[in-house]
């Protein structure tokens, strides 16, 4: 699966996660661009992103996650 | 255990309510995440849904849904908690507006009198602290029991309903595991009247998950794990409900493919399944064990069932089942739709709909059933019964308070009630009936051995109840024990049965010659016996005995006590213009020379009353 293929997957999480069917997301999508992105709501991407690539994340790099790209980096 | 089937349940569920929200229809966004949260719920479900309902309510609930102030405290972050009591909540039929106490700092919220959480004045305080707050290095468990009893005394004035939490445990088996078990029982012990025991210790044993997750933990202090969070919150709301009258009475079960594997019609008397011998037999006769259990804690079993009644009357009699023909209060095991049917069932067991939990496999049935009747609760079955009863059991419907004597008998005086009403198609006149029932009633004040039962009847009664207050243990104890109060319960028995403790009234004094009727309670299942012709009789007695000239008599309508509306003036009150704003009438009737009414009870004992 190719980056973007990826990111395409999390878009449809985080539209999810932050209840905004229509939100489209980049790399560079930060909590600064939303502010319903907050420890809560890391958490739920977090396990959803999990369950959806069938993979484990470090938690202590997760806790600090602030952008989508850095969900990315954990994905490759 | 999730299964992919409730998952897409739950998903389409919550689509629908977004397409309702985008075209502006907020009461159909609801409804339709409403019937979605009737899936297996997860920690992932439960915050999408939250955070659906903040977006969309912007934190105004639905029109007309009850708001009440919950405040969140404990050792542990409660923000992950928080969404998931909003949905669940949601799914309860009310909204809670939040205050969360600043982390860390639970203790001095509760002891300073001019906290933040006591100027919230919260009608629900949830609390939750745990064995990772537990300092175990120099643990002192009579200390830390001491200290905990004090701050359980000091939270039990000004915070509305508590629910203190029991400990839970680490995984590793070592000395504080020891401990924290014994402090336990000694904890809900010791607790002060009223408040609420919230055993989340059995909520972390009865879970087959994981309770401790590390990672999230460490990384951002949320304890317990995520489902063992949603299990927390289920297990407070099943407590809420209890203490606010609103649990579930009723499981009416589907019979092929739920009670046993396989189909009667199809398979034959001999050819259902039910325990082992086969893959899913013994998922069937675990429900069956489950459902034996529940009737034991009191609740009412139905069959709910198309087929014909010769097959299933003999698989019963043929087949080695747990379950007996006379386990089921109600038996609709007929072509007919099942929404009529439950509504029929309602009506003889003059129950609320709301009282019903509708279990079915087929989900066309469901669906029709959560169409026709919002009000029943509809699990959303998984597809392998294997889990049936793990599902139904995380719903936690029928938790009570404390178990009594009439909750263990109350399927055997429902029976009772059914044979008198078949004898009253027989009976020539009302009399004639009531006079063949061969009933009598024994009454006494409350005291130590009934006010269990009473805390009961008051918290679950809805329909035959004047004033609907929900007095707590503590209040009842202090009521009873009021110079001039005068309270009395009343026991009914008649030729079929003994129906229990099924009445009372409390009266109070106003002035030296004014009584006031608190509360006037009657179960539903004696409804039309005359009960409460007696139960007058005795209340103008005693009133009088008390020194009292005048009664007053207070009626607060709700949705569904309109059974009472007309009570006070058959018997002869008078209304008065109500004084106070809120929806309430007074009524007053002199006593002093007050003939009985009639009615058809003896009464055999009277226990020792207060002059």
């Amino acid at each position: 699966m190719t980056r973007n293929e990826k990111l395409l997957k999390v878009q449809e999480i985080f539209r999810d996660v932050l209840d905004q069917p229509d939100l489209c997301i980049t790399e560079r999508f930060s909590t600064t661009d939303c502010p319903e992105w907050d420890s809560v709501a890391t958490v739920q991407i977090v396990l959803a992103t999990e369950a959806a690539f069938d993979i484990r994340m470090p938690m202590e790099t997760v806790a600090g996650l602030r952008q989508v790209s850095e969900l990315l980096d954990l994905l490759s | 255990m999730t299964e992919i089937a409730g998952d897409q349940f739950f998903a389409r569920a919550l689509a629908r309510a977004r397409t309702c929200r985008t075209v502006g229809d907020l009461p159909g966004s609801w409804r339709e995440l409403r019937r979605g949260l009737d899936a297996p719920l997860d920690y992932s479900k439960t915050v999408s849904a939250a955070r659906f309902l903040e977006n969309t309510a912007q934190a105004a609930p639905p029109q007309g849904w009850p708001v009440r102030r919950v405040a969140l405290i404990g050792a542990d972050t409660l923000t992950f908690l928080r969404p998931i009591i909003r949905t669940l909540a949601f799914r309860d039929g009310w909204w809670p507006e939040f205050y969360e106490a600043p982390f860390g700092a639970w203790r001095q919220e509760i002891l300073e009198k001019t906290s933040a959480l006591r100027k919230f004045q919260p009608e629900v305080t949830l609390i939750l602290r745990g064995w990772r707050s537990v300092e175990s290095t120099n643990f002192d468990s009579q200390r830390l029991l001491a200290d905990e009893l004090a701050l359980a005394r000091s939270a039990s004035e000004g915070l509305g309903i508590v629910l203190w939490p029991a400990y839970d445990l680490p995984d590793k088996s070592d000395s504080l595991v020891t401990a924290l078990k014994e402090i336990n029982p000694q904890l809900k012990a010791g607790l002060p009247p009223g408040m609420l025991w919230a055993d989340i210790a059995t909520t972390q044993a009865q879970l087959v998950e994981p309770w401790n997750d590390e990672r999230l933990w460490e990384s951002v202090r949320q304890h317990p794990s995520p489902v063992g969070s949603v299990a927390v919150v289920e297990t407070w709301l099943a407590l809420l409900r209890a203490r606010w009258g609103k649990m579930r009475k009723v499981l009416v079960t589907d019979l092929d493919n739920v009670l046993w594997g396989g189909v009667v019609g199809e398979d034959g008397v001999d050819g259902v399944r039910i325990g082992p011998g086969s893959p899913d037999g013994p998922a069937h006769l675990a429900y069956q064990e489950y459902l034996l259990e529940s009737k034991k804690q009191g609740v009412l079993l139905a069959v709910c069932s198309k087929n014909n009644e010769a097959d299933v009357l003999e698989v019963f009699a043929r087949r080695n089942l747990p379950l007996r023909r006379e386990d089921f209060t109600g038996w609709l095991v007929n072509w007919q739709d099942k929404a009529e049917n439950i509504r029929a069932l309602a009506a003889k067991l003059k129950l609320g709909l709301d009282s019903f939990v509708f279990v079915d496999d087929q989900p066309a049935e469901r669906a029709r059933v959560r169409e026709a009747l919002p009000e029943v609760a509809v699990p959303e079955l998984p597809e392998n019964p294997a889990h049936y009863v793990a599902c139904l059991r995380a719903r936690r419907f029928f938790e009570t308070l404390a178990l009594t004597d009439e909750d263990r008998n109350r399927a055997a005086a429902y029976r009772a009630s059914e044979q008198a009403d078949l004898l009253r198609t027989g009976a020539a006149s009302l009399e004639d009936f009531l006079r063949s029932l061969e009933m009598s009633a024994e009454h006494g004040v409350f005291d130590e051995s009934t006010f269990e039962r009473i805390e009961q009847l008051l918290a679950r009664t809805n329909q035959w109840n004047l004033t609907t207050r929900r007095h707590t243990r503590a209040e009842i104890v202090a009521l009873a024990s009021q110079p001039g109060v005068i309270t009395r319960w009343f026991r009914l028995r008649d030729r079929f049965g003994d129906h229990g403790l099924v009445g009372l009234w409390i009266a109070r004094p106003l002035n030296h010659e004014e009584w006031e009727i608190d509360s006037w309670v009657m179960s539903c299942r004696v409804i039309g016996r005359g009960l409460e012709d007696l139960m007058f009789n005795e209340l103008v007695t005693a009133a009088k005995r008390a020194g009292a000239r005048r009664l007053r008599g207070i009626l607060r309508p709700t949705a569904k006590n309109q059974l009472v509306a007309g009570l006070l003036p058959n018997l002869g009150f008078t209304a008065v213009k109500a004084q106070s704003s809120d929806n309430e009438q007074t009524f007053i009737l002199e006593i002093s020379n007050l003939s009985p009414r009639p009615h058809f009870i003896r009464t055999n004992t009277v226990s020792k009353s207060k002059p």
